[in-house]
């Protein structure tokens, strides 16, 4: 479910702010920035998703960033704490820990580009873009309805194949599928040209296009409002990498406005879901 | 200036048109020899005519932009003007066209992007285009779904975005080609209720090219018959008789009672994920052996899905499907190019024949297509009509004793859909156990012995087709 609160303004304020955090949470490779932005996320995906497809989600998140934890003291055999040996490898704690760290900085990511594109959907790209590509935003919009045509008669195909045994067990099977399905598009699109057209396709260089989402002053003050956080984030960011060392031994953190200001920005988007639905249990 | 005659929407003078030799396999007899008509401005006209017969082509003749390729000679006027003297941009907003496919004439994912797209393409004024956007959308009535994605729309939604997409260009003038043939008979009052008060209320003129005008002939106010290449105009009356059905059907006599059980469904619940809700709920189904079984039902009552079941394609979630006969079992999908895929009429036919047979089966299934001629084309260069038919003759080929059939006289013109019921008669009296979904009562009365109801996933009721008939309140009382 996309969260309503974001739809309240124009799409380019929910794109900086997530934007912003899946940029930091790229770059920030330091124990308390990746958690913070992990815990962040992971709320976020509850509050919207439900905590049980969030939960869910943690099946193939939890062993991905194990693995990279283990992992990691293979190819890199740096630090002071040795906690194993393990046939020719020496295993570190400061190597596990940066491996962990980057499993989690990894799962982190994935859950903000989930995060984005839950509230920018494909109509909100194309408000955003469409003015400047109007062609290539078409394409995208084009594809985007064709792909679900393709699976279900892809679906049908393969059932109608599976339902005459005559047909069962050929090896050309595969491609026969592929062959028919693109013979099939190949004639539908004829079809799409033609209607497109007939409905003055190429009438003009200059297309115009449909806004449905005025830019105004609410949307200018809390863009402002977003770009700071992200700002002050980034600052916070880069304070924390720069005085953060795994090896040989992990030490530095930064300073607490530091990280409050990254937990500012990596809570933010819950805050604006939390708060809308509490608008919502004090209507009468 | 108020003496000046008014010019019609449409005059066609003289117009012959014939396709180039190679792409009519040689062929150089004109598709349209010398056509002349008058469409006044507001009418609703229909164009009526078998397969082949030209209807699309003069059609698309009208519309310069999806003009087919070829010799032609005569003239083309909308409202005064010569049609092939108008640019892009006039004739967009000029002349509106609408597709019989539903699913290929539309362009964008969303429907307000959909309904953009041509004024887009115009370059229309920001303002205007939502004016125009919302007033179609409100005369339409597609409010409720204007921020759907297009590919959630049922097929009958689609036609009417399609419908939609055109009128918001704002033309004065609106041809259609088959726009209901693909439709449930539903869908299809809808569409035309909605294109009849387009007509009157709007006052756009529009014309319907059909090879079944008996249901628009209620909002026609002229009608066109093409023949041979020749039009003339015809009667309302006489287009809205019901083509007379061919000669008796020959159903052989139904199963006994107590016949073998040739399929049977036990309590089955189905549904295609966690997140779906039930199709089928408790669905039960007996046919016997040599029986031909009608299931009919509205749209997404869950036939289709039945089918499914009824082949092994899909497994129910709950109960038993029993399929004595799967090994000798045969299933025609919706379309039939999900079963098309060779380059030639031949080689589909050839391609399931069962071993040890040779080519004799595939000679009498092209003599009986009508096709030894056409051996050598590719099947998408046949009618739809055909190419139903080609399909159902490929899975016939491999002697199924259980024939699975879904809608299977869907856009078909009269003399194809004859051909279907003939099949199906021919494959009873061989034995063969059918089951069809259909929403064609007139294919039930001719061509099954029995009717089973669907409803919300549930058998409502299954009867003879008599009894059926006699005891409908919707199905009996005409058609």
């Amino acid at each position: 479910m996309r969260p309503a609160a974001f739809e309240l303004y124009h799409p380019i304020v929910p794109a900086v702010l997530i934007g912003g955090a899946v940029v930091l949470a790229m770059l920030a490779i330091e124990p308390v920035c990746t958690a913070i932005l992990l815990v962040g996320a992971l709320l976020f995906s509850a509050l919207t998703q439900g905590v049980g497809a969030a939960l869910s989600k943690l099946r193939w998140q939890l062993p991905l960033l194990l693995l990279i934890c283990l992992i990691n003291p293979v190819f890199s055999a740096l630090g002071s704490t040795l906690v194993a040996k393990v046939g020719p490898f020496l295993v570190y704690a400061e190597s596990l820990a940066y491996g962990a760290v980057m499993g989690a900085l990894l799962v982190s990511v994935l859950m903000w580009i989930e995060a984005l594109g839950l509230v920018i959907g494909q109509d909100e790209l194309l408000v955003m873009t469409g003015g400047a590509l109007p062609s290539v935003t078409l394409a995208f919009s084009m594809t985007a309805q064709l792909v679900p045509q393709l699976m279900r008669r892809a679906r049908m195909v393969i059932a109608s194949l599976r339902a005459v045994p005559r047909a069962h067990g050929e090896r050309a099977a595969r491609t026969r599928v592929m062959g028919a399905l693109a013979t099939w598009a190949l004639e539908d699109s004829l079809e799409r040209a033609d209607s497109m057209r007939a409905r003055g396709w190429g009438a003009t260089h200059k297309r115009s296009r449909f806004r449905s989402r005025t830019f105004r002053e609410r949307d200018a003050v809390a863009l402002v409002l977003c770009a700071t956080l992200v700002a002050a984030a980034a600052l916070g960011v880069q304070t924390a990498l720069s005085t953060w060392r795994f090896y040989p031994r992990m030490e530095g953190f930064a300073p607490s406005w530091a990280y409050l200001s990254l937990s500012l920005l990596s809570f933010a988007p819950s805050f604006v879901v939390v708060v809308e639905h509490l608008l919502w249990r004090r209507e009468p | 200036m108020s003496e000046m005659t008014v010019a019609p929407a449409v005059e066609v003078s003289g117009l012959t048109f014939s396709y180039p030799a190679a792409l009519a396999g040689g062929d150089d007899a004109p598709v349209l020899d010398g056509v002349s008509l008058q469409v006044p401005e507001g009418a609703f006209a229909l164009l009526g005519g078998g397969t082949g017969s030209g209807k699309t082509t003069l059609l698309r003749l009208l519309k310069p932009e999806v003009s087919p390729a070829g010799e032609r000679s005569g003239s083309v006027r909308l409202f005064g003007r010569d049609a092939n003297a108008l640019s892009t941009a006039e004739s967009a907003s000029l002349v509106g066209y609408v597709f019989q496919s539903p699913d290929n004439q539309i362009v964008c994912d969303t429907v307000w992007h959909e309904l953009a797209f041509g004024l887009e393409n115009l370059g229309t004024d920001e303002r205007e285009m939502r004016l125009r956007i919302a007033e179609t959308c409100q005369f339409l009535g597609i409010e409720p779904w204007f921020r759907k994605h297009t590919h959630e729309l049922s097929g009958g939604q689609r036609q009417m975005l399609a419908l939609a997409s055109v009128l918001a260009m704002r033309p004065r003038l609106l041809l259609l080609d088959e726009p209901t043939s693909q439709l449930d008979p539903l869908a299809e009052k809808d569409f035309l209720a909605l294109l009849f008060r387009i007509n009157r209320e709007l006052g756009v003129t529009v014309i319907v090219a059909t090879h079944r005008p008996e249901p628009m002939v209620p909002y026609a106010t002229c009608a066109f018959m093409l023949q041979d290449g020749r039009v003339s105009e015809a009667s309302l009356a006489k287009v809205g008789e019901s083509p007379a059905s061919a000669a008796a059907p020959t159903l052989p006599v139904a199963p006994a009672l107590d016949a073998k059980r040739a399929l049977s469904l036990d309590d089955v619940w189905f549904r295609y994920s966690r997140n779906d809700d039930w199709v089928l709920r408790g669905c039960d189904l007996a046919v016997r052996a040599g029986e031909v079984r009608a299931l009919m039902g509205g749209n997404g009552s869950g036939k289709s899905t039945l089918l499914m079941l009824a082949a092994g394609v899909d497994r129910p979630r709950r109960g038993r499907v029993s399929r004595p006969l799967a090994q000798a079992q045969a299933l025609l999908p919706q379309s039939p190019r999900a079963l098309l895929a060779c380059e030639t009429v031949e080689e589909e036919l050839s391609e399931w024949v069962p071993k040890g047979k040779g080519q004799a089966p595939v000679e009498t299934a092209l003599e009986r297509l009508g096709l030894a001629d056409a051996r050598l084309r590719h099947p998408y260069d046949l009618s739809i009509g055909q190419q139903q038919l080609l399909a159902l003759e490929k899975l016939l080929i491999t002697h199924p004793q259980l024939l699975l059939l879904d809608e299977p006289t869907k856009g078909l013109d009269a003399k194809a859909r004859a051909s279907v019921i003939q099949r199906v008669h021919e494959a009873a009296l061989g034995g063969v156990t059918v089951v069809v979904a259909t929403h064609d009562v007139g294919f039930v009365r001719e061509a099954c012995h029995s009717v089973s109801l669907l409803f919300d996933g549930q058998m409502v009721l299954t009867s003879a087709v008599d009894e059926f008939l006699a005891r409908s309140w919707i199905y009996g009382s005409g058609r």
